[in-house]
This record gives C-alpha cells, sequence and structure tokens, in this order.
C-alpha cells in the first residue's frame, strides 16, 4: 500500500517535469491543467523539481534547466564577471552583478568565498526598493547605494552603477556582508572603484 | 498523501534521472546503481518509472534519455553549485587563471560556472560555455568516469596535438583514472593549457569536473594540478557534507 503511494509520487512527479517537454514556460495554471493533478500536488512537485535543479522559478514561470537567462550581452557579461574576485578580495562579503528586471534586481552572477556565510544564487530577484543594487538601478544613475539591514536584518549592502559606452547603466556590481563585521566605509570606496573599472572596460 | 515515503520516491526518481542526465544519457541499470548509491532493485523501479513516463527508454539492459529537450535539465542541484562556487573562487584567488565547474552534457562537457579576473576576459570569451570533451583536461575527466557507452563520443581534431584515435584516447583516459587528474596540452585551442580534477556527489559518483585553464607562457601544471586536485578534493567532501 504505501509502496504503491509513493510510486505513485515518482509517477506523477515525472508527469509534471514531462510537460516541459513541448513548451518553454510553464505557470502552475498550465502545469495543473496539463496534467490533470490538483493545484497543491502540482506545487509541491515543482518544489522537488526546483531544488533538484531540473526545473527553474522566473516572473511565475516554470522552465527546465537551472540557467537563468543572460540578458547582458556576451561581452559585457564577462567584463562584470572579471570584477568579480577584485570587489570579493576587496570586500571580503558576498559579491553580485544584477541588472532592472521590473521591481527587482536580477542577480546575473555571484561570487563568494567557501567560508561564506551569505550567497545569493544567480537568477535571485532582489526587491529593488529596498536593496543596495536595486536602488542604483532604480535610479538609473551610476552613483553609489547603501542597504544597512533594510532587506535583511542584519545583513549590510553596497553597490554602485556601471555604464555602457554610450552612458547608459546597464548593471550594478554590489557586496553584501554581515552587519557587524562588514566594513562599511572601506566597502563604499572600493565597490566604486571597481564599477568605475568596469565601467572603463567596457567603453574599450 | 505526501507520506515520507512518497516524498522519498519522488526524490530518488530525480536523483536517477540527474544520474542519468550527467552520464551522458546512456548507463546500464547497475551503472545508475553505482551512481546514485541506490539499491540495485530500488535503481531498476526508478528506471521502471522513467520509460513509463516517456522519458528514458530500455534496450538490453541499457537506459537512455530520450528526446533532445533533457539536454537542457539542470544536473547540479542550486544549493550544490552554491557550494561548489564557493571552492571555485578560492581555486581562482590561489592559480589566477581562470577556473572553472563543467559537467557533461550529451556531446560535450558544459561550463556551470566560471571564475575569471580582469586580465583574462578575452581568455573567458573565446572559451565559451561549451567544451569539447576529449580535447579538454575537464571534459577527459568527465568521459574517463562516464559509463562505457558514455565514452563513444566523435573525436574531430583541433590542433595537432588533438587525441584523435579511440585507442589512444582510452589509453589516456586510463591514464587520468590513475592518477586522478587530467592535463590538457594545447590539444583544444593551440597555447592553451588547463588541469582538472573530478568532483564526486553525495554517492561517491562523479557529478562535475573542476579545472584551471590558462595561455601558455603562464601556466605552470604542476603547481596548477596540485591545487586543482585539492580544490575538487575539498568540494566533493562539502557536497558529501551537505545531507
Amino acid at each position: 500500500m504505501t509502496a504503491q503511494l509513493a510510486d505513485g509520487s515518482a509517477a506523477r512527479v515525472l508527469a509534471v517535469l514531462r510537460t516541459f517537454l513541448h513548451r518553454d514556460a510553464s505557470s502552475l495554471a498550465d502545469l495543473v491543467r496539463a496534467t490533470g493533478l490538483p493545484r497543491s500536488t502540482v506545487h509541491r512537485l515543482l518544489g522537488f523539481l526546483v531544488r533538484a535543479g531540473l526545473v527553474a522559478k522566473r516572473d511565475g514561470l516554470y522552465r527546465l534547466g537551472g540557467r537563468p537567462v543572460a540578458p547582458l550581452a556576451a561581452h559585457q557579461h564577462r567584463v562584470l564577471v572579471g570584477c568579480l574576485p577584485e570587489l570579493l578580495a576587496a570586500t571580503g562579503g558576498t559579491v553580485q552583478v544584477s541588472v532592472l528586471d521590473g521591481q527587482h534586481a536580477l542577480v546575473v552572477e555571484r561570487l563568494h568565498g567557501r567560508a561564506a556565510e551569505l550567497t545569493i544564487a544567480p537568477g535571485a530577484r532582489l526587491p529593488a526598493h529596498c536593496t543596495a543594487p536595486g536602488r542604483v538601478l532604480l535610479a538609473a544613475r551610476p552613483g553609489v547605494a547603501v542597504d544597512r539591514g533594510e532587506w535583511l536584518p542584519s545583513v549590510t549592502g553596497v553597490a554602485a552603477g556601471v555604464c555602457g559606452p554610450d552612458g547608459e547603466l546597464v548593471a550594478a556590481l554590489s557586496a553584501h556582508g554581515r552587519a557587524g563585521s562588514f566594513r562599511l566605509e572601506h566597502a563604499v570606496a572600493e565597490v566604486r572603484r571597481v564599477a568605475r573599472l568596469a565601467t572603463v572596460e567596457l567603453a574599450r | 498523501m505526501t507520506t515520507p515515503d512518497s516524498r522519498r520516491t519522488a526524490a530518488r526518481v530525480l536523483t536517477v534521472l540527474r544520474a542519468l542526465a550527467a552520464s551522458g544519457g546512456d548507463a546500464s541499470c547497475a551503472e545508475l546503481g553505482r551512481m546514485t548509491g541506490l539499491p540495485r532493485s530500488t535503481t531498476y523501479r526508478m528506471v521502471g518509472h522513467l520509460r513509463e513516463a516517456g522519458l528514458a527508454e530500455i534496450d538490453g539492459g541499457r537506459c537512455r534519455l530520450g528526446g533532445e529537450y533533457l539536454t537542457r535539465l539542470g544536473v547540479l542541484a542550486p544549493a550544490e553549485r552554491e557550494r561548489l562556487v564557493g571552492c571555485l573562487s578560492d581555486l581562482q584567488r590561489v592559480t589566477r587563471h581562470i577556473a572553472v565547474l563543467v559537467v557533461r552534457r550529451r556531446r560535450d562537457a558544459e561550463v556551470v560556472d566560471r571564475v575569471h579576473d580582469r586580465r583574462s576576459i578575452g581568455l573567458a570569451s573565446a572559451l565559451g560555455d561549451h567544451l569539447p570533451l576529449h580535447a579538454t583536461a575537464a571534459g577527459k575527466v568527465l568521459l574517463a568516469h562516464a559509463p562505457a557507452a558514455g565514452r563513444l563520443v566523435p573525436l574531430p581534431g583541433f590542433t595537432p596535438a588533438t587525441i584523435t584515435s579511440r585507442v589512444a584516447l582510452a589509453r589516456e583516459l586510463d591514464s587520468v583514472l590513475s592518477a586522478g587528474i587530467a592535463q590538457e596540452r594545447q590539444e583544444w585551442q593551440s597555447g592553451l593549457f588547463g588541469v582538472a580534477a573530478p568532483v564526486a556527489g553525495v554517492s561517491g559518483a562523479v557529478v562535475a569536473a573542476m579545472a584551471v585553464m590558462g595561455h601558455g607562457a603562464a601556466f605552470d601544471a604542476v603547481a596548477v594540478g596540485a591545487e586543482v586536485r585539492a580544490a575538487a578534493r575539498l568540494a566533493s567532501r562539502e557536497l558529501a557534507a551537505q545531507r
């Protein structure tokens, strides 16, 4: 009896996965319709698929694979990613490249050391109004923004904007750390310095 | 309806699916059992579910992934990637070259994470996200640990140093297995060198390769090799410790 129920759950989770065969992105409602399973069941099974990295959720839609979309041009992406090790070494926090995505800062890339307490995965969407990268991106100017525990208690964030060759803001570089150990003034100076370097590199 | 048993079974069938994807999409049930650490009878039952769902074909004891769309499956779970990128970051910092985390796709190796500094932006662009299996250090590590059928990949020549014969490749892969590390000496791009080592998942099976790549003049394969080996070992321990 138990084995049968259990095997039913294997069949159901695969049924949900299989619905992605012929479609690019699906909403929860699409998947409920396609599988004929109860909404709560589909939601729970999607949880399995997302945790396993087989399915990713973005903008309320589910799609195959864990790779987040690449909103930056390949060269811009490589330049900004190339700034992360320097920023990580200089601030000792965790560091990110983000772009504006509606009311969110979409984390395109990130870097952290092995001992990092805080990790932010690529594809994460940070609320724009209360995070440092979000504020820089909303302002659409290459300034610096700081978040002192407004997003997550005891997490401090610093971000600076990076401009493309035409002077338009393309992304934010940011560093986040634990409030107690994060040297905020130093981080502000470093994030600003590295963001300027990235802007120069993009103009070349 | 949501019993611990049913949760475990749903997770297990996905574990088998990911192992099958990581093997290059073709493995025997016994190989899948070894890769996942699941008992043979459980592996058979899970493979049966994959077949019934139309995701895999079974043919003479071998299990094959159906449909090219399955090459889009993520092989590493998000939590695993975040653990591994910490190791990768440390590896880049000590070697100052490009550090990559690579998984098997059906016909090539895919870079799932890459760490490079500003000096290496040009090289990172030149490398791209897909590496040939037989001509890169990371690819050779993945081939060496693949089930026998997974070693049968096309062997196009890129440079005079590319291994293009099956016999020579088999010999090379055996030496990769015994050394625990793979070297790349201008076999894909001239001037490009690399070293890679395997990263094992929870069950002990290889799920990814960690590699460092760089241009010849500044590339000390011996020193880099020691760092890559240590980082990959640490990464494997991190994955084993997560559950």
